[in-house]
């Protein structure tokens, strides 16, 4: 497999050619996403009037942001509809030329992705402590860090599979583009990438957690806030892991039927 | 020698959705959808031996491009066998993807944010090609189509031309013992398109691969191919030697004269003349003569005006080829 690592060392190569869009997407995209935040949760924060909702006060609904904003981009790697527009403009073709296996070619580029992501977030949680400073009621360590970015990393293989199913949906359809968006805002919205679960009604949040998306969202979340133990980090990565295998082998399945589809446009 | 590629009877059927234009057939394709089967390939049988070009020749939409997708096992065939190199290509076994190659004119197979030789050491990890091999072989490719200047220039900075030469590269590094090429010289201009001809050529002197190339420059056809197959409507409609087509198809021969003074003096000679004027000017004349009549009309131009220079060729052979995919009937073999 040392394609492997040829390839994911290509795709860091081709994200850090242009260092612009590199830094402009990444500290544009976080800085909005944490201003929109602060804006909404500091006005229900004043029309409530009290301390706390849902057990987070305003500093630690903000730091809950910065970490489902991060652990999110970890989670979903480069969900660009790589595959579908592989698929649509004939892409994929070169892929079915190459002795390698095209599904792992793409996980490795999502690997790059995340692994680029970690090192973002660790730079961008140092930037973010140094100015606003770090809340009273959260004690920063090195384990938390270490168990949310691993569930993060196991979950950002679950996610994987499931979008490129979604993506393979391109070898019938002439448009994913849909499908793809209701699929990603159910799947934020469920694992607590949005809102935390705590302010969901106790009747969605048991049906949340019939789910897979907790696990990929809140729970490594509540890792990084230091809100959870090793045991239930070996909880959250079994229950993952357990969800992947058939997830992974619906892929298989769908890829051989959906291949009988593709008709190599563009050539 | 033993086949390299065999087909028997391949066919391939797309399913394509039929939308009525305008507005309303929009609407009405959000409820409900008319679907036909387009035949893009109908029963094709073909052979290719070691170091043999055949070239593929049709009009647009003919099932070329189709046919050397199945070949190569991008597209599912919908029937018949295909054996290369002893593999199904649908099968897509590595062994059968290593010894394989595509380059395709229309198409860029190299990553564009990467320059070449980054592209060129990720080929030699996916295609497990030793460090020794994969330096003398590199040397070779870059030294025989002139690239070296460019080889660390990121590929969407490149020239077209620049661009297929690394495409070649890129393709041929593993040295497959099969090669398909679709319009490999697709917008070059004529010195890329000579250089990629002549590299071709040498190559196949080398290695001798079997390869299949597709184009719509006859210049290719001519250059590379001793055998073309001509596919008409999904069909091969000829398979045989380039030269049997001319002999077995042309019917007139070109007969060019530079003469001594207007020959515009002459008209009535000209008009006797059992050929077809296809240029005239004052010291120019042009002819398409049909081949039983050739040496009456030269000889009776010969006796009658002063020529001061004369050559008969033959009909231009991709004029030859357009008339034999326009015939409706299966044209056979011609004899030998």
């Amino acid at each position: 497999m040392k394609w492997f690592s040829a390839m994911y060392s290509a795709e860091l190569k081709r994200m850090f050619t242009y260092r612009v869009d590199f830094w402009v997407q990444f500290f544009f995209g976080i800085a909005v996403e944490l201003a929109i935040a602060y804006f909404l949760w500091d006005a229900l924060f004043t029309i409530d009037g009290s301390h706390e909702i849902s057990g987070y006060t305003m500093p630690m609904m903000m730091l809950y942001t910065v970490f489902a904003a991060f652990g999110g981009r970890i989670v979903r790697g480069n969900e660009r509809m790589i595959v579908a527009s592989d698929i649509y403009d004939g892409g994929l073709t070169k892929y079915l030329l190459y002795p390698i296996n095209y599904i792992i070619v793409i996980f490795s580029q999502a690997l790059a992705f995340s692994t680029v992501t970690v090192f973002q977030m660790a730079l961008g949680l140092f930037l973010l402590f140094a100015i606003f400073g770090i809340p009273q009621e959260y004690q920063f360590t090195f384990e938390n860090m270490l168990m949310g970015t691993s569930a993060c990393l196991v979950a950002s293989v679950f996610y994987f599979v499931t979008y490129v199913i979604i993506d393979y949906a391109a070898f019938w359809v002439d448009t994913v583009w849909g499908l793809s968006v209701m699929y990603r805002f159910i799947a934020q919205f469920l694992s607590g990438f949005f809102i935390p679960l705590e302010m969901f009604p106790d009747s969605l949040r048991k049906i949340a957690y019939f789910t897979p998306f907790p696990y990929i969202g809140a729970e490594p979340i509540k890792m990084f806030l230091g809100r959870s133990s090793w045991q239930q980090w070996a909880h959250v990565n079994v229950v993952i892991v357990l969800w992947t295998i058939p997830v992974a082998i619906i892929l298989q399945i769908v890829w051989h039927r959906g291949l009988k589809n593709y008709t190599g446009v563009g050539i | 020698m033993t086949n390299v590629i065999q087909t028997k009877d391949l066919s391939k059927v797309f399913r394509v959705h039929k939308k009525t234009a305008g507005f309303v057939g929009s609407l009405k394709s959000l409820v409900k959808r008319d679907w036909i089967d387009k035949q893009a390939l109908k029963n094709v049988s073909l052979q290719v031996s070691p170091g043999e070009i055949l070239g593929l020749v049709g009009a647009n939409g003919a099932g070329k491009t189709t046919l050397v997708k199945i070949l190569a096992g991008i597209i599912h065939p919908t029937g018949g066998s295909i054996s290369i190199l002893g593999h199904n290509p649908w099968d897509r076994a590595n062994e059968f993807r290593r010894q394989i190659s595509l380059i395709m004119g229309q198409k860029a197979q190299l990553w564009w944010d990467l320059p070449a030789e980054d592209c060129f050491l990720l080929l030699r990890e996916i295609y497990q090609i030793p460090h020794a091999q994969y330096k003398q072989n590199l040397d070779y490719l870059v030294q025989s189509l002139a690239v070296k200047d460019q080889l660390n220039i990121q590929i969407r900075r490149l020239s077209l031309g620049e661009r297929m030469k690394m495409e070649l590269i890129a393709a041929l590094l593993h040295t497959p013992r099969v090669v398909f090429f679709d319009e490999p010289t697709i917008g070059l201009d004529l010195t890329a398109q000579n250089a990629i001809r002549n590299f071709i050529l040498e190559y196949r002197k080398i290695h001798q691969p079997a390869m299949i190339l597709t184009s719509h420059y006859m210049e290719d056809i001519e250059k590379l191919c001793p055998r073309i197959a001509i596919i008409k409507d999904g069909q091969i409609v000829y398979d045989g030697e380039l030269a049997k087509v001319v002999n077995t198809y042309a019917n007139h021969k070109i007969l060019s004269l530079e003469l001594e003074g207007d020959q515009s003096q002459n008209p009535s000679l000209i008009r006797d003349l059992k050929a077809e004027v296809i240029l005239q000017e004052p010291n120019l004349l042009k002819l398409k003569v049909a081949r039983g009549d050739v040496a009456s009309v030269a000889s009776s131009i010969l006796k009658q005006m002063t020529v001061k220079d004369l050559s008969i060729e033959s009909e231009d052979i991709g004029v030859i080829i357009e008339k034999l995919i326009r015939r409706d009937s299966t044209l056979g073999h011609p004899s030998p």
